[in-house]
């Protein structure tokens, strides 16, 4: 009865069969681990000497960084590996005339790839954690975390396998097996975004990030890497590797697949191997699928210009795309049969493409419609979520911590309502020429008789100020803002940045004072009233600025707060641990721009009030000396040694002065390319008074907005 | 037992195996020939459970065979065109048959291969293809089965080989009452080994009986008068071939011998000769009854026959 479902006779000869491909990938995986894990610290030694320690990234990606061939490479080869017998008649009618059923003989042999790829993720894995383990204070790995990220690349490996399985089941030859596999796993999900992000781009009214269950393709842990990747949301994309309804969702059509695969696995006739196809129609939804993938982009053409008739320009572009797609249909034909003969009986299908365009089409305009025609009343909405309240977050390697926990809430306040459902009405009118004038975009998701759909907004300077206003009556949003996370959880660490992001201090070696700092300002945020304190946070682009940064289920989350004279005993703080740091520097990066040859000067002075002057010198022997260098304000301009031996002596004058909230603050960072470490070097100065060498900052690009504010010298 | 009921295979609209009905019992070996295409691999395979029949069924023991384990279980098949694991030597393929066939005997797979002196550890991609089919009949042999399916198992085999092969075969039906169905294109090749013949033909059965049956069934006769004779002179014998040199005639009887000798005795021949009949002519003159050309339908055993 056993040997009907499952052998462990027949299992273990899959592992011995399989053993040499995976031990290879095992051994691939391990070492690129270990080399990268041993790489890592070697830099970060490198950044000690120069009084520089960045915090290392201990998730999953970090430690293995081709941990995604699992799925890419190794699930697919491993199962091409397993029931290679399918393709050739001699090996099939071997593994058919087996006492084992077909069944047991896919269980046994999909177990078998199933285990190594468990070994192959988890094993790697686990030599990166050693790893990380011989190097203490280097790393913080979470072994609990990096076992769910393991998780979900075996679930992800399980999934192109059941697919590749499932191909294999409906194909007879390798080149088939490979077509039917990459149209399995991407075609639905590739033409569904495809058609979603024409509709996307003809009503401005949706995203493709945000499409509902189950057409979001985040939900499925292959997709979210494949077109996560492609879209360069790398957090949203690391996040679905951690999300527990993408694995859950992965997992759950993975048993679908798998047993999708098994039952076709057992109709699948012996004699099927070495043909392009099982049966005549399995091979022509084959050759149809791939040639509507060509003509779709035809199809998007004639939807595109539906509001207007096509010109001769498009329309050849359409009839090219057609006869592109009819090319296809037969190239793949042809070389999956080898034979010219099976061109004349596939022909006959061909005429389902024309159909199917036009089925696309009329799909098409079909969701245009139900996209546009979504004008809910604010009493028919239940409630409402923001997606991206504060929208200034460009950094795609983490997540904004205020946004992340903005759209989780569900707003229901009345008011609110009814201007989010104005808002949809607007942008439902087609108008595009109104959204031009409108300055702000929101993505936010509706709840509707229990379905939730996602529209992007349009908005208005004094709406968004409104929508602002309602959401500080909120509870909930108040306390995201005011209670502030803690610091001390595993993982979470600080950093302090200039305004252009660069991180100015060793923030290992400070950490505590870091961390001191940040608990400051949870108090200051306590005690401001709301409206001024997000206004503190949605105004850091010129300030330097404490960086909280959070894990939460594997994604990497930043909090940032700005150092403001607006928060002062924060402020005051930050200025003691910079004087402390810089202190014994001061004469360190004097001598080395007088002793530099060749590198770069970057210099940020600080005014109390927050205000910005940035310069940034070139610095060669070969330079000509140009007198006016300090105009080239926002951009590069040659120096040579004479120049840099008076910006050295300016610093020398005020190498003395402590930091101190009220005075300008300097902040000097070069880089010498004849050093041995080429990196930057960061240290501050101070002065009461602007230096004179650098007035003519001053008077060139900033001056009459200084004097308007006072604090001209 | 092997009993097949109105076996039927297609291959694209054309049958391959055309409706065969057949019973094989166990402690017997079935020959079947036929021309390349006359549908015998695709008998083999359907009766192993590779196929599943368009119309028709495969009982073995009284149980259907396609997709039955413990069936299958007691039964092993050696194809016409071999498969081995990629970069495997027997050693390991008799680790993988072991894994498979509960009843592969790892002893006597190295007894056997000890006896067709080859080396076990030696990588079969290395062997030659007469090498390779040795290592074939061995791992299938080892498994111990009732039921053995040799398609042109002895091509390629020298005829040392071939005759141990045989030997071995024949030791597994006597000894162990299995049962073995051996097809060939050379009915030459079948003659001294099989209980039971049967001759394929576009799919379907042309023939099938007991070799000894065909032997006996059959003589041929040569005769001679002094006086002129015809056909006619013979009529009230079952004759199934008449041809007549200058004076010397030969008949081809079916019939009890020494009655039909008795008749053409009394009829005083000057020469009457009972000349011993080959398989291969048995099979010819039997076709020629049913209306088929031996050289047609066997192609090249045809002409061996011939020759």
């Amino acid at each position: 009865m056993k040997k009907h479902k499952f052998d462990v006779k027949l299992y273990r000869e899959g592992l011995r069969q399989l053993q040499v491909p995976a031990i290879f990938f095992l051994i691939i995986n391990a070492l690129t681990g270990l080399l990268t894990t041993a790489g890592r610290v070697i830099n970060l030694d490198h950044y000690q000497n120069l009084d520089f320690i960045l915090p290392l990234s201990s998730g999953g990606l970090s430690l293995q960084p081709i941990i995604f061939s699992v799925f890419m490479v190794a699930a697919p080869v491993l199962t091409l590996r397993a029931f290679h017998f399918t393709t050739e008649r001699k090996s099939s009618d071997f593994y058919h005339a087996i006492p084992q059923s077909r069944v047991c003989v896919f269980t046994s042999f999909f177990a078998a790839v199933a285990s190594h790829l468990a070994i192959i993720s988890f094993g790697s894995m686990l030599v990166s954690y050693v790893t990380t383990l011989c190097f203490p204070g280097y790393f913080n790995p979470n072994f609990g975390e990096l076992m769910v990220f393991c998780f979900s690349m075996l679930v992800a490996g399980l999934y192109v396998a059941t697919v590749t399985a499932c191909a294999m089941a409906i194909s007879g030859t390798a080149f088939s097996n490979l077509m039917a596999a990459l149209l399995i796993c991407f075609a639905p999900r590739g033409i569904l975004m495809f058609f979603s992000a024409l509709v996307a781009e003809c009503t401005q009214l949706i995203s493709i990030a945000h499409l509902p269950f189950p057409l979001n393709y985040q939900i499925n842990l292959v997709t979210a890497v494949i077109f996560g990747g492609m879209s360069g949301d790398g957090a949203e994309m690391i996040r679905s590797l951690h999300s527990f309804s993408s694995i859950i969702y992965t997992l759950g059509a993975s048993l679908l697949m798998g047993a999708l695969a098994a039952f076709l696995f057992h109709k699948r006739k012996s004699e099927a191997a070495e043909s392009p196809a099982v049966s005549r129609t399995a091979g022509a939804i084959i050759r149809l699928t791939l040639s509507f993938i060509v003509a779709m982009f035809a199809v998007s053409i004639l939807y595109m210009s539906h509001h207007r008739s096509l010109d001769s320009m498009e329309l050849f572009g359409v009839l090219v795309l057609l006869l592109i797609a009819a090319m296809v249909f037969f190239l793949y034909e042809l070389l999956a049969s080898r034979r010219m003969a099976a061109l004349k009986e596939a022909l006959p299908s061909l005429l389902v493409l024309p159909l199917l365009c036009l089925l696309a089409l009329g799909g098409l305009h079909l969701a245009e419609n139900r996209v546009r025609a979504f004008q809910p009343k604010a009493e028919e909405i239940s409630h409402v979520r923001l997606l991206n309240l504060n929208g200034y977050n460009w950094n795609y390697e983490t997540v904004d911590y205020f946004d992340d926990a903005v759209k989780r809430l569900r707003f229901d306040d009345p008011q609110l309502l009814t201007l989010i459902s104005k808002c949809l009405k607007r942008g439902s009118s087609g108008d595009s020429e109104r959204y031009e004038r409108l300055t702000r975009t929101m993505t936010v998701g509706v709840k509707t008789r229990g379905q939730e759909r996602f529209r992007i907004i349009y908005l208005q300077d004094q709406e968004e100020e409104e929508i602002l206003r309602l959401l500080s009556a909120n509870a909930a949003y108040q306390a995201i803002y005011t209670k502030l996370p803690s610091a001390e959880t595993s993982g979470n660490y600080c950093t302090i940045t200039n305004w252009n992001g660069m991180k100015t201090l060793p923030s290992q070696n400070y950490q505590k004072d870091l961390l001191g700092c940040y608990q400051i300002m949870r108090q200051e945020a306590e005690k401001l009233p709301l409206e001024e304190w997000i206004d503190i946070l949605r105004n850091t682009e010129d300030l330097p600025r404490l960086t909280l940064h959070i894990r939460d289920r594997g994604t990497d989350m930043h909090l940032r707060i700005p150092f403001t004279p607006r928060l002062p005993e924060s402020y005051a703080r930050y200025m003691s641990i910079l004087e402390q740091a810089s202190a014994n520097q001061r004469e360190i990066i004097i001598q080395r721009i007088r002793q530099m040859n060749w590198g770069d000067i970057q210099m940020s002075i600080i005014s109390d009030e927050g205000e910005n002057l940035r310069a940034y010198w070139y610095v060669t022997e070969n330079a000509q000396n140009d007198p006016e260098f300090l105009d080239k304000l926002e951009g590069y301009g040659n120096i040579s040694k004479d120049m840099t031996a008076k910006l050295a002596d300016m610093l020398e004058g005020i190498k003395n002065n402590p930091l101190k909230p009220g005075a300008f603050t300097i902040c000097l960072q070069i880089q010498d390319y004849t050093a041995i470490y080429d990196d930057w070097l960061v240290v501050w100065f101070s002065s009461d008074h602007l230096p004179e060498l650098l007035q003519p900052l001053y008077e060139r690009e900033e001056e009459e907005m200084w004097e308007e504010r006072g604090v001209y010298p | 037992m092997i009993e097949t009921q109105n076996l039927t295979k297609i291959f694209q609209k054309k049958p391959a195996v055309d409706h065969i009905s057949c019973r094989i019992p166990r402690g017997s070996i079935y020959g079947m020939v036929g021309s390349n295409g006359a549908g015998k691999s695709t008998f083999l395979r359907l009766i192993t459970g590779i196929y599943r029949p368009e119309a028709g069924n495969v009982l073995i023991d009284g149980q259907p065979v396609f997709d039955n384990p413990s069936v299958k279980s007691r039964m092993v098949f050696v194809p016409d065109d071999l498969y081995f694991l990629p970069g495997a030597h027997m050693e390991r393929m008799a680790r993988c048959y072991s894994a498979i066939y509960p009843s592969f005997d790892h002893r006597h797979f190295l007894q056997l291969a000890k006896s067709f002196r080859l080396d076990t550890k030696s990588p079969l991609r290395n062997f030659s293809k007469g090498m390779r089919r040795q290592a074939a009949i061995i791992l299938a042999l080892s498994c111990h089965p009732d039921y053995y399916f040799f398609d042109e198992t002895f091509d390629g085999l020298d005829p040392v080989m071939r005759s141990l092969v045989k030997g071995l075969i024949c030791q597994e039906v006597t000894e162990r009452q299995a049962a073995a169905i051996v097809t060939s294109h050379s009915l030459r090749e079948l003659e001294d080994t099989c209980d039971q013949l049967a001759l394929l033909h576009e799919g379907g059965l042309l023939l099938q009986s007991e070799v000894q049956n065909l032997k006996t069934s059959l003589f041929k006769v040569q005769i001679a008068f002094n006086r002129p004779f015809g056909q006619h002179d013979f009529s009230g014998l079952p004759l199934m071939n008449y041809e007549q040199t200058g004076s010397v005639a030969q008949l081809i009887i079916r019939g009890e011998k020494d009655e039909t000798l008795g008749r053409l005795r009394v009829m005083n021949p000057v020469l009457l000769d009972l000349v011993p009949l080959s398989l291969e002519e048995v099979f010819t003159y039997e076709m020629k009854q049913l209306g088929y050309s031996f050289e047609d339908v066997l192609g090249r055993g045809g002409e061996e026959v011939s020759a």
